[in-house]
């Protein structure tokens, strides 16, 4: 099925948006969000990762074989993270010091190895390349809502700037994280109407691991995976 | 697939690859490293800054062995002081602070560098709202004031700043004094000799006291696993333990607090050696401060016998009342002489050397120069001693 470009672009943003409706990389979304502007430069982080390896991974798709694919791909997202990592330490010290741990942890976020499994193994380089950016945009877009939200709500400040004097703590620390994440991704399922991704019917054929699995292909056909 | 293409590629393109992502870091990393350590160097010389403003810029001081808990020391080039890197260890990890110090021995500013305490309470030891008490304090850091909720993190930050103070005495080859602890009240005493009415204080480089005709009590103190760990320690004459008080604790409930209790502390008594001490299982931190404390008892009470008494004498001075600690040995033969209390302005003038000297071997306060500059401090200081000798006498 061909698609279009514009909407491979966007189709990060809403209709598929990693973080609301795909569900992943939640674990930096959650701790990176305490404030609007760490929120940003990890979403921007990230999607500069994101393109080089959708676009390297599908450049490289018909030389990794098959069963080798997921230690090929760490290994690229890993060395692409660590040469992001030392460039933003030499070039960009602020953002190195706001992100901490939270720049070499990119590598495992799951955004990065899904993309590239679900899509850019098995499309273009330039559409791959476009899906990442979509992608990141839609990450950080997230990012930027919930570190703003959570920020204002649980530090009173916006961009740093104290605007309330009552914040909620709460929303500063991880359970008030999760209330916010909640309410984004329902309002999401509102805005798409609950049709944002076609609930596929999960059988062993759409399985990461299905040409490696020993079960039998009858067995599977039956269910009994 | 043939045998080849379905074993050796995988592997082989696997190691390709790895080869490939290894090269590029390689080459990336040897761009990138001398930048970041020249920002690094240039961050710390701009904390540096911060925390010494009078400097210029700075040079390392290599010192040969290198104090606990000391990182680094930096002296300004123009003379104006030192900084120094020391850590301690607080609730998180350990604390890393910059301390500047002048060429007076005060604190010029001071910055934490390593913060792993706890967000919104232990955090707040980097505040300047905190830290900026310490600018213009001595070594003793006197009236410094801890965060409550934050005992653990604001001792470390003191901590710290005490051992900044080592490593500034080793490389600035100059003495240091420590921090003051408050003398042990008389309930302490009662405690530990309830049958005893005067106790004496020693003479001596730290707190001892001769309980009558009963024996001693020693006062020690150690950093244990939450803070300093002081005890007053009972002796009798033949040397063996009476009785212990903690004056100073905050050792975990359940563990270290366990030696608090009346259970372990009577199963001390009688006992001749801080080896015999009983080790509670689960508390080896606070045992091995206590170890600490007991063996720097033991090993003061031999010197206590010959030891002189300190009598303590006052006088009218500049602005108030000066009260000054005399040790007198038992031929009524001053030993040394020590500023207790004074609001005098020129308090630090009558504790110079040049002028305490004069006191120690005479018996009375006749041929004592005064202080230029200083006539009626330095004279209520002689006053306060002749005061502390007649005490002596009538005592």
């Amino acid at each position: 099925m061909k698609k279009n470009k514009l909407s491979i672009l966007t189709n990060g943003i809403i209709k598929e948006n990693p973080v609301l409706v795909l569900v992943l990389g939640t674990c930096p979304t959650l701790a990176t969000t305490t404030s609007a502007i760490n929120g940003l430069g990890m979403g921007v982080a990230a999607t500069a990762v994101l393109v080089f390896s959708n676009l390297l991974i599908s450049l490289l798709k018909s030389v990794i074989p098959d069963k080798v694919r997921i230690p090929c791909y760490i290994v690229v997202i890993a060395g692409l993270v660590t040469v992001v990592q030392m460039l933003v330490q030499a070039y960009a010290i602020d953002l190195y010091n706001a992100l901490g741990v939270f720049l070499p942890l990119i590598v495992v976020n799951c955004i990065i190895l899904g993309r590239a499994e679900m899509f850019a193994s098995k499309n273009s380089p330039l559409d791959s390349a476009l899906d990442g950016l979509g992608m990141g945009m839609g990450f950080t877009l997230t990012l930027f809502m919930m570190g703003s939200i959570r920020e204002l709500l649980g530090s009173g400040s916006i961009f740093g700037v104290s605007v309330l004097s009552t914040p909620i703590a709460i929303f500063g620390v991880a359970p008030g994280g999760f209330i916010v994440f909640g309410c984004l991704v329902a309002l999401v399922n509102k805005i798409t109407e609950g049709k944002a991704i076609k609930k596929k019917e999960f059988s062993c054929a759409d399985c990461p691991v299905a040409s490696v699995c020993g079960q039998s292909k009858l067995a599977c056909e039956k269910g009994e995976c | 697939m043939s045998m080849f293409k379905e074993f050796a590629m995988p592997p082989l393109v696997l190691t390709v690859i790895a080869a490939v992502v290894t090269g590029a870091l390689v080459a990336t990393e040897s761009v990138t490293t001398p930048i970041i350590e020249q920002q690094a160097a240039a961050a710390a010389d701009a904390a540096r800054a911060v925390v010494l403003p009078s400097a210029d810029s700075f040079t390392q001081v290599t010192v040969d062995e290198m104090p606990e808990g000391g990182v680094d020391i930096y002296e300004a080039n123009n003379g104006t002081g030192y900084v120094v890197t020391a850590q301690a260890k607080g609730y998180g990890g350990m604390l890393k602070v910059m301390v500047g110090i002048d060429s007076n021995g005060l604190i010029s500013g001071t910055e934490v560098l390593e913060n792993n305490e706890t967000q919104g309470l232990g955090s707040k030891v980097s505040e300047h709202a905190f830290m900026d008490q310490y600018i213009g304090k001595d070594s003793t850091l006197e009236g410094i004031e801890t965060i409550s909720g934050t005992t653990i993190s604001s001792n470390a930050f003191s901590k710290a700043v005490q051992n900044a103070y080592q490593v500034y005495g080793v490389a600035a080859g100059v003495e240091v004094a420590g921090t003051q602890r408050d003398p042990i009240t008389d309930e302490v005493k009662a405690e530990l000799f309830p049958n005893v009415t005067s106790f004496q204080k020693y003479a001596v480089e730290g707190e001892a006291y001769k309980a009558g005709d009963e024996g001693y009590i020693v006062v020690t103190s150690n950093a244990g696993f939450a803070g300093d760990v002081t005890t007053a320690i009972g002796f009798d004459l033949n040397g063996a333990i009476t009785g212990v008080v903690f004056t100073e604790t905050s050792e975990t409930q359940d563990y270290g607090e366990q030696y608090t209790r009346a259970s372990w502390k009577d199963a001390q008594v009688g006992k001749t050696s801080a080896d015999e001490l009983d080790l509670i299982s689960g508390a080896t931190v606070t045992y091995d401060a206590l170890k600490l404390n007991f063996t720097e008892a033991f090993e003061m009470l031999p010197t206590l016998a010959d030891a002189s008494l300190e009598y303590e004498g006052t006088a009218e001075g500049y602005n108030g009342t000066m009260t000054v600690a005399v040790g007198i040995d038992s031929t009524g033969a001053i030993t040394s002489v020590r500023l207790v209390d004074s609001a005098d302005d020129f308090a630090s003038k009558v504790s110079d050397e040049a002028f305490t000297s004069q006191f120690v071997g005479k018996t009375s306060t006749d041929g004592i120069s005064t202080i230029s500059g200083a006539t009626v401090s330095s004279t209520a200081f002689i006053e306060a001693v002749n005061n502390a000798l007649a005490a002596q006498k009538g005592a």
